[in-house]
């Protein structure tokens, strides 16, 4: 037991150290950290229920089935951008037929995306006022807006000279 | 029929009614509803998250100071209690889970309601140390199990968990004739009404050796306060009552007082039974009471200190021959107690890989908090809340571009 113990704890010391390099700034290229994720989604949280007047009852229903939607539609923008990713990247030396195929399925992403939307709102409507359905979309598109806000708050107190 | 097997029986049932989920009512799964060719392709190329609870190990050491023994004035007790001498314990406690299978359905009148089945695999490695001053060899009773558990949380505020913990234990004094098999289960359900917020009630039944014997208890507890909020008081009888005070995302306090024990098959080389048995079984019990620091240093790694007094302490000595054929509370030949005595609890937990995204998510709250309060192994000894996390004023700073980037389209900088 006393060498699994040490085996353990190094183990443990190793996994701690991998945490502290996994959290250090990283460039724009990289995916989202798994910090960063969960304090857009507790805040995403927390704009929607105050800008929604959510009650707790609601909030109770609302929340597994917009957080499984967006889960989706998550994945299919990252399928997407990894798409548009090939396609910066590479577009000199692939083929006439995959470049067609990429662009088939970008269109095809877009419709996926618009049906889970639409999927997302019918079950919304039975749970949701219309007055706070309505306001949802808005307190979407106004997080994005206080996202890129917060963003560039930061970037002017890191880099106040706005030079690279 | 025995109580064991009517557990095993009931986790049978709940285990068929979750791979029976069309059975009734109307159902839209996300898996198999209309857009099929959207979730066909999310399945083909994504790394999509399968399951809500994350793979988790847990580590802790929880230990006793020194305390004399009290024991009934009789000369065979007073004999036993002279033989042993002074008493503390140590124990090191390893455990896991890991879902194996999880489905999500949108199900109810409406459609409304995403319940979700979560089937996880547990295991427990647990090394009890009672120490006695007295004795020349010490026992080390071990303790080994590999389990399963089914949660169903369905309709929006209800949660079902069976808990299924088969488990080995033994005397490494003498390991061949003291390994026995016992199992441990649990059956609860946890209501979170709502229409009122902030509050949940747990109702259920329990076969458990937490309080140094073979019982099975009613399980009655309820929680006040946001398991993600500031404050919450929680009291679930007969594992533990807490009071929780989370200042922000990494840290909570907790006071609480929580019951500990075990029991186990114990060689009688040392003769402390005078019959013939070569094995007799202790048990052991108390009552921690104490502080304790929880620190969410990531999303994946969390450890805690805790410490205060430990009340209550017991235990007992069973003869196997004497309580042989009966499947109810043995009874024993020798019981003791020490007086409150400082305890020190320290443990790391980790989780791995990707979980669908719960954020605000109040019933898997509640499965969360389920899982972890009822501890694979019949130990109480969690890993504690890590997946619950609570919103806190800097979460707005230092978002870095990376965590947006996918939130984020050419058109909304217009």
């Amino acid at each position: 037991m006393k060498r699994f113990l040490h085996i353990f704890w190094i183990v443990a010391t190793l996994l701690m150290a991998s945490e502290v390099y996994a959290q250090a700034p990283a460039g724009k290229n990289d995916g989202p950290s798994a910090s960063g994720t969960e304090k857009v989604q507790a805040l995403k949280v927390a704009f929607i229920t105050k800008r929604l007047s959510l009650t707790p009852a609601e909030a109770q229903v609302f929340w597994p089935i917009y957080n499984e939607y967006q889960e989706k539609r998550d994945n299919l923008r990252k399928q997407a951008q990894e798409d548009r990713k090939k396609v910066r990247e590479q577009a000199d030396k692939l083929t006439d037929e995959e470049l067609q195929k990429l662009a088939d399925s970008e269109i095809e992403f877009r419709k996926n995306d618009v049906a889970l939307q639409a999927e997302m709102h019918e079950k919304l409507k039975k749970i949701l006022p219309a007055r706070k359905l309505a306001l949802l979309y808005v307190a979407e598109e106004d997080f994005k807006k206080e996202l890129i806000r917060l963003l560039s708050e930061d970037n002017a107190t890191t880099n106040p000279g706005g030079s690279k | 029929m025995t109580i064991s097997y009517s557990f095993r029986l009931i986790g049978v049932l709940a285990l068929s009614i979750g791979f029976l989920p069309q059975a009734f009512g109307k159902t839209d799964s996300l898996a198999y509803s209309s857009a099929s060719h959207v979730n066909a392709l999310l399945r083909e190329r994504s790394r999509e998250a399968k399951h809500y609870i994350r793979p988790t190990l847990w580590i802790s050491n929880f230990g006793t100071a020194t305390q004399a023994l009290t024991s009934r004035n009789t000369v065979a007790a007073q004999n036993i209690t002279n033989r042993l001498g002074n008493y503390r314990f140590a124990q090191t406690n390893l455990g896991f889970y890991a879902p194996i299978y999880t489905q999500a359905k949108f199900k109810g009148n409406d459609t409304t309601h995403l319940n979700t089945f979560h089937l996880l695999v547990t295991a427990n490695l647990l090394n009890d140390k009672p120490q006695f001053s007295a004795l020349t060899e010490q026992h080390i009773l071990y303790k080994a199990g590999i389990g399963m558990r089914a949660i169903w949380a369905f309709g929006s505020e209800h949660v079902i968990l069976y808990d299924a913990s088969p488990f080995v234990t033994g005397d490494r004094y003498n390991k061949a004739t003291t390994r026995r098999f016992l199992f441990a289960s649990t059956l609860v359900w946890n209501c979170t009404p709502r229409s009122v917020p902030g509050f949940s009630f747990r109702l259920g039944i329990t076969r458990t050796f937490l309080l140094g014997n073979r019982f099975s208890l009613p399980m009655v507890g309820f929680r006040i306060g946001r398991l993600d909020g500031k404050f919450y008081f929680s009291a679930q009888f007969p594992r533990n009552a807490v009071l929780v005070y989370q200042p922000n995302p990494k840290i909570s306090v907790t006071a609480f007082t929580r019951v500990y024990g075990g029991f186990y098959n114990l060689s009688n080389s040392d003769s402390l039974y005078f019959g013939t048995d070569s094995v007799i079984q202790f048990g052991r019990t108390g009552l921690a009471n104490g502080l304790r620091l929880d620190v969410r240093a990531s999303k994946n790694f969390s450890f805690f200190l805790s410490g205060g007094m430990a009340a209550n302490n017991k235990i007992w000595l069973y003869s196997s021959s004497f309580n042989q054929g009966t499947n109810r509370p043995l009874r024993h030949f020798y019981d003791a107690k020490t007086v409150s005595t400082p305890f020190i609890h320290v443990g790391v937990s980790f989780r791995f890989g990707k979980a669908k995204n719960s954020a605000g998510n109040t019933l898997m709250y509640d499965v969360f908090d389920l899982n972890n309060t009822i501890d694979p192994g019949d130990n109480n000894d969690g890993p504690g809340n890590g997946e619950i996390r609570r919103s806190g004023k800097n979460d707005a700073k230092k978002i870095q571009y990376r965590d947006v980037s996918d939130l984020i389209e050419e058109t909304d900088l217009y």
